[in-house]
């Protein structure tokens, strides 16, 4: 997928050493500017141990799975590993420790080499992670990352389509707090000038007390930001780890249909997010369906019965109390509002509440890509003040 | 300006800070601002109570607007609302009671177009915000 970032005819500041990453509970990508555009590439976050042999009688020859060699080990990704019966499947969600873990360095790097970044690169990284964590959790995802597999820095992979394997060393991890990204989308452009929002009224739309909810597969973040400040007493609360779609979401939906199949024992959250991403695609009844354990289980109603009950508890328990709390704007980010923002709408029709589409520098962004792409506008706005 | 008698045992001590229920301003004539906003002042003041009432009615929807988002209007952003006004008689706190609820009409090309009269005050408003997150995110690039 390309993204067209703002003209304005100032030279571009980044290069494309700089990959913007996300690797959030649900879905990780990666973001690189390449001749002035926008390079993504992303895959669910989840991976199964398996073998050639595996995948090839498993499936027939007919289904490929894509798979990489990672650290001696043969891991499937994407959404074809859901067909593999007999594969343990990682999820590694929602823990401290998965930050600059295995499986984190995994997915950058696949997302990173199916973006066909050259063999020996030097890259510059910039990761996010939820704003309360981010004190804690800063120096393990840079020493991770940048200790390579046997501590020169050096990290290898080979995807199934590589005739060699690919060499990346990481010579500098930025971390930023997840929402940086997004009000960096709406404040910057791509060549990191400043982008005003006159309002109706004359002012500026991101002046005043701006919230970014970033409503992610894991966590919903809360960031807010007054006329350009971080508000730093608010950090330590920012992140909730019950507001994302797999706890108000997938669980649920999880739950309905082992009661409905109770053999189904291998199904995970994942494999449901891959059900709820194929439907929002497509919101038709036959995008509803899932096979399981011999049954087909139509599950539409339940998927808008659960995106109906998410949306109000963001309402009551997110929105509602932000703007009696006299907040001016709320941003929204991440994948969360995809099964929410219509309702939002409908319920906030006077309210101040950005989404991509609203402005001509961020049309081209969907709502999770966001974060990943504003994050390059951040490190462009960061480097062109540091220039003056 | 205070249409009380302050009496003399009040006048002995200052007290802290927004403590009185008087104002006294003393202009600084040799200041260009200050100087016109004397002038105002005495504009005002030929007719008896029009200066009460006009320094009244501006606190009075900057408070107005305080209680609603919490905010206290810089004076840049009092003079901007003033300036702003289009029609004499739309008085400042009927502005600041219209104020909490905006609906967006963003023009991001007329934002992308320099402004022949110097910047607006939306520019002023967006590098404020621009310089102060950068501010507060500089470090994490070092």
């Amino acid at each position: 997928m390309q993204i067209m970032p703002r003209k304005t005819g100032e030279p571009l500041i980044l290069d494309d050493t700089f990959i913007s990453t996300d690797a959030g509970n649900g879905w990780t990508a990666v973001y690189r500017l390449v001749n002035g555009k926008i390079k993504t590439h992303g895959i669910p976050h989840a991976r199964a141990r398996v073998t050639g042999n595996l995948l090839r009688t498993d499936l027939g020859a007919q289904h490929i799975v894509e798979y990489a060699d990672f650290q001696g080990q043969r891991y499937g990704y994407g959404d074809g590993i859901w067909n593999l019966t007999d594969a343990p499947i990682d999820l590694h969600q929602n823990s401290i420790r998965r930050y600059g873990g295995s499986m984190h360095i995994f997915f950058n790097l696949v997302n990173i080499a199916s973006l066909d970044v050259k063999s020996g690169a030097a890259l510059t990284l910039i990761v996010p992670t939820p704003p309360a964590l981010l004190n804690q959790v800063k120096a393990q995802i840079q020493e991770a990352f940048m200790h390579g597999e046997h501590g020169d820095g050096v990290w290898t992979i080979q995807l199934r389509t590589d005739k060699q394997p690919r060499q990346y060393r990481f010579q500098r991890v930025i971390v930023v707090p997840e929402g940086a990204g997004a009000y960096a989308a709406y404040r910057f452009g791509m060549d990191g000038m400043i982008v005003p929002l006159p309002g109706a009224d004359g002012d500026d739309l991101l002046s005043g007390r701006v919230v970014v909810l970033d409503l992610g597969a894991g966590t919903g973040d809360t960031y807010t930001i007054f006329n350009g400040n971080v508000a730093p007493d608010q950090i330590a609360h920012a992140t909730d780890d019950r507001a994302g779609i797999i706890h108000n979401l997938m669980q649920p939906l999880l739950s309905d249909i082992l009661e409905a199949v109770p053999q189904a024992r291998h199904y995970t959250t994942a494999h449901v997010d891959a059900l709820l991403r194929r439907y929002i695609a497509d919101p038709r009844p036959e995008n509803a369906a899932v096979r399981v354990s011999g049954r087909t289980l139509n599950l539409e109603r339940q998927i808008l019965d659960g995106m109906r009950r998410y949306a109000e508890w963001v309402s009551a328990n997110k929105i509602d109390p932000l703007f009696a709390r006299g907040v001016d704007a709320m941003l929204m980010a991440g994948g969360g509002w995809m099964y929410i923002e219509k309702m939002i709408r409908a319920w906030y029709p006077d309210r101040l509440i950005f989404a991509p589409e609203q402005f001509k520098h961020t049309r081209h962004i969907s709502l999770y890509d966001l974060n990943g792409v504003g994050q390059l506008a951040l490190a462009a706005a960061v480097m062109r003040s540091q220039q003056v | 300006m205070s249409k009380r008698m302050t009496s003399p045992q009040a006048r002995r001590s200052k007290g802290s800070n927004g403590s009185s229920d008087s104002i006294v301003i003393h202009f600084d004539p040799d200041d260009p601002t200050e100087a016109r906003a004397l002038e105002m002042s005495k504009l005002l003041a030929l007719k008896h109570g029009r200066r009460r009432a006009t320094i009244v009615a501006a606190l009075e929807a900057m408070h107005v607007l305080h209680e609603r988002s919490g905010r206290v209007l810089t004076p840049i952003e009092v003079a901007s609302a003033i300036l702003g006004q289009p029609t004499p008689t739309i008085t400042v706190a009927a502005a600041a009671a219209a104020a909490p609820r905006r609906k967006i009409e963003a023009k991001p090309d007329e934002a992308a177009a320099p402004s022949r009269a110097g910047k607006t005050l939306v520019q002023r408003q967006a590098e404020e915000s621009a310089a102060n997150y950068l501010k507060g995110m500089a470090s994490l690039f070092e």
